[in-house]
């Protein structure tokens, strides 16, 4: 029996019906038509399918679509604002953070999840806090330095904002 | 850019922007349309003589375009 699930992607609503054993991942991609989120493994192991539903960072191919019914998605499309790259798309392209990009979307997300709870991690930190992603080019050094800049400029962008700081 | 300034230099990759954005179209993001599904149906019996395969039910079924035996 189909149901009807409604989300809010990147902003935008999206309602379809589907089948119960839809996977979060297939309805972003083929329903509505997010194809930068990727399939790598289909099952849980690349971590190339994260993306952030309520705040959380998931992979989207653990989970039914049924599951995420109300939800608020967040998805790579949705970081840059407009032209303006996010600090961590910035640090990704600066620092070499990626050689064919086909995990970049899975361990951008990941990455701003990671430095939502911990804004300033050790190399050790943002290591662990990636194991559930894989890259098969770059050998994880750049992604980690890419992260440890933009955790950099983040937290630059915050004390700007701050009036404290102006005196 | 003179060859000698490339050399030992970092240089800005320009396909990250729509790597990183999730606009970049790898095989699997390319839209398919008029997409036909395969179904393989394998024989119960483990040890047997195939005498014959009746695909009439198979053929008659809902958006069945073929049915292939061999």
């Amino acid at each position: 029996m189909r149901r009807r699930v409604a989300v809010t992607i990147n902003g935008a609503k999206h309602e379809y019906e589907v089948e119960p054993r839809l996977l979060l991942v297939q309805y972003i991609r083929e329903l509505a038509g997010l194809t930068g989120t990727h399939v790598g493994c289909d099952t849980s192991n690349c971590g190339a399918c994260t993306v952030e539903v309520d705040g959380h960072s998931v992979k989207s191919c653990t989970i039914f679509a049924v599951q995420a019914d109300g939800a608020e998605i967040t998805t790579i499309e949705g970081l840059a604002q407009g032209t303006a790259l996010h600090p961590l798309q910035q640090a990704f392209w600066d620092e070499h953070g990626l050689q064919c990009g086909f995990c970049t979307p899975g361990m951008i997300m990941a990455a701003k999840q990671l430095l939502a709870r911990n804004p300033n991690p050790t190399e050790h930190e943002i290591r662990l806090g990636l194991e559930g992603n894989l890259c098969r080019c770059t050998g994880y050094h750049n992604i980690v330095k890419s992260i440890q800049a933009a955790a950099k400029v983040m937290a630059t962008g915050v004390e700007a904002k701050s009036p404290a700081s102006v005196a | 850019m003179a060859v000698s300034q490339m050399i030992g230099a970092s240089i800005k990759r320009r396909e990250d922007p729509a790597l990183v954005t999730g606009t970049g179209t790898f095989v699997d993001d390319i839209p398919q349309t008029a997409v036909v599904h395969m179904a393989i149906v394998r024989s119960t019996e483990a040890h047997a003589r195939i005498v014959a395969i009746d695909t009439t039910r198979a053929k008659d079924a809902d958006g069945v375009l073929a049915v292939f035996t061999g």
